[in-house]
């Protein structure tokens, strides 16, 4: 049988086993539009829909129970009608900690040979043993941020690039600058996905020779600068250290475009709605962190989200550091919240 | 196979764009299904699969003034489903990474429902699987070509390119699934001698 006819043969099996699922009948937009259609051509006005109140820090956010079947698995969630972003324990995921090391080193030592605000894509074979949801595409991205130490740079950088990031007065917080660091955020593009074919076959080489079977390329930077991935977005990260020395980040990125965001956490880790003075936001431990510069292995952070009318922030105040408590993480979170709705 | 029935929707089109709402019902039960799976096939998430049907549904509303009866309706809204496709495929941010300052893993596919997972065991042929690794504009024309079993006239006509870049794209496509699942070295399957043997 010739590949075309195999390909007829595979897309006519294969559609008589997909179903419309939940897109059997037209979804409320779908009706509101054609609503908004009709009521054109009748000459009638639309009704108004009312927009949600865009407050300058409007947080809207949803706590999950869930999920039938899987009395283990939780599903944390805040969202507004532009972004997304849920916490949730990989049904399968494998925290095996020989994995998780071979990982973690993989991306160590990628990170290592890359220059400033550079980006690239891995490949290994462990990406997929260790999260089976990526075991058909088991790539991942790692960057490396650019960094400045001075705070007066920071600010000034802030200021002019980011306005959306600059931050609230936190004396009394008893913060110290550390450092900023402004991070490409890594999206896995079309063009990172064709390399997979290519990385396998590198990947396979490199085990023949007993090497470490995993690949990787550096992400090309088109003419303007930036990558060609699509919708990059820019991370802003300012460091700091508490009373105790213990490292404290404030995040804040701004999403301009629809974003659905899984964030996958470890069995082990907790995950948890919490309210800032009216602000729904979530608060994640995760044991089980596997970033490229982790020294702990954990991560914490308290994350919310601000709408805004032309964007979404996404602000997070997180720490690696064992000694940083949840309430001290809220403390903060809350001295942001006051401060940029003063 | 047989797709859509031009002379059939044509009488409900018409209705349609007076602002019938039965009408509309009507268009979309009897397109519904072959705009979900060609979204299925095109899409890099199944997870997404409804979301961007819905996106094709609101852009065919607010195209529909520009819509003209002389030219075939299936190659219109194939159009409005791969630009949509796309677009979904641009705006969305997402998938896989792994943030230095987010200090969490992102994975590709979120946690399916049971239900979905269900869906997921229920995934296609290898073949099917190597043409989602495909480039997405070679992704499309096999898509259109194998599971809607359109001409080159009408994927041109839907992608808005000239015929022979179809046939390009098509024959690069398959190029590199033959490449990919080494079929090349069989004799007995394939483009013998790099003869394209795509159907008229």
């Amino acid at each position: 049988m010739s590949i075309h006819d195999r390909l007829t043969e595979a897309y006519r099996q294969s559609a008589s086993r997909i179903g419309p699922g939940q897109a059997a009948n037209p979804d409320a937009r779908v009706l509101a539009e054609f609503e908004k259609y009709a009521a054109g051509k009748r000459g009638i006005r639309p009704k108004i829909r009312w927009k949600p109140q865009l407050l300058q820090l409007a947080v809207v956010a949803v706590l999950i129970g869930v999920l039938s079947g899987f009395a283990h698995y939780v599903s944390v969630r805040i969202h507004d009608e532009r972004v997304s972003i849920r916490y949730e324990e990989g049904i399968h995921q494998a925290m095996d900690a020989s994995l998780q090391a071979e990982v973690q080193s993989l991306m160590q030592q990628v990170r290592s040979q890359l220059a400033e605000s550079e980006s690239a894509v891995i490949y290994s074979p462990s990406i997929g043993q260790l999260f089976p949801e990526l075991v058909k595409m088991p790539l991942i991205s790692v960057s490396k941020p650019a960094v400045t130490s001075d705070w007066t740079l920071w600010r000034k950088m802030l200021a002019q690039e980011a306005p959306f990031a600059e931050l609230p007065d936190l004396s009394g917080s008893g913060l110290s600058f550390d450092g900023g660091e402004r991070e490409r955020l890594m999206v896995l593009s079309e063009e990172d996905r064709s390399l997979l074919p290519e990385l396998q076959r590198e990947a396979k080489e490199r085990a023949d020779e007993g090497k470490l079977p995993a690949a990787w390329r550096i992400r090309p930077v088109n003419s303007a600068g930036g990558e060609s991935a699509p919708e990059l977005s820019l991370q802003y990260t300012s460091i700091f250290r508490d009373a105790a020395r213990n490292q404290v980040e404030i995040g804040v990125r701004r999403v301009s475009e629809r974003a659905d965001v899984l964030l996958s956490v470890g069995r082990s880790a907790s995950r948890e709605s919490t309210n800032l003075d009216g602000a729904e936001a979530v608060y994640v431990k995760n044991e089980h962190y596997i970033g490229a510069d982790s020294v702990t292995g954990q991560y914490q952070m308290v994350q919310w989200l601000s709408t805004q009318p032309d964007s979404t922030l996404v602000y997070s105040v997180g720490s690696e550091s064992l000694a940083v408590t949840k309430d001290e993480l809220v403390r903060i979170a809350r001295q942001m919240i006051s401060g940029l709705n003063p | 196979m047989s797709v859509m029935n031009d002379n059939e929707l044509h009488p409900w089109l018409r209705r349609m764009m007076d602002g019938d709402p039965a009408a509309f019902r009507e268009v979309y039960a009897a397109t519904q299904p072959f705009v979900y799976r060609t979204v299925y096939y095109l899409s890099g998430n199944k997870d997404d699969v409804s979301d961007i049907v819905s996106e094709v549904y609101i852009a065919l509303i607010q195209s529909l003034p520009s819509y003209r009866f002389e030219q075939s309706f299936r190659s219109w809204l194939n159009g409005i489903t791969v630009r949509q496709v796309s677009n979904w495929r641009r705006k969305l941010w997402r998938i896989m990474r792994l943030n230095q300052r987010n200090r969490l893993l992102t994975v590709d596919m979120p946690a399916s429902l049971p239900g979905e997972r269900l869906f997921e065991a229920e995934r296609d042929s290898e073949l099917l699987q190597q043409v989602e690794c495909l480039p997405a504009k070679l992704r499309e024309v096999i898509v259109l070509r194998y599971y809607q079993e359109c001409s080159y006239e009408e994927i041109a006509e839907a992608l808005n390119v000239p015929e022979g870049t179809v046939k390009s794209r098509l024959h690069s496509a398959i190029a590199k699934l033959r490449s990919q699942i080494k079929i090349g070295e069989h004799s007995a399957i394939g483009l013998e001698g790099g003869a394209e043997h795509v159907h008229s």
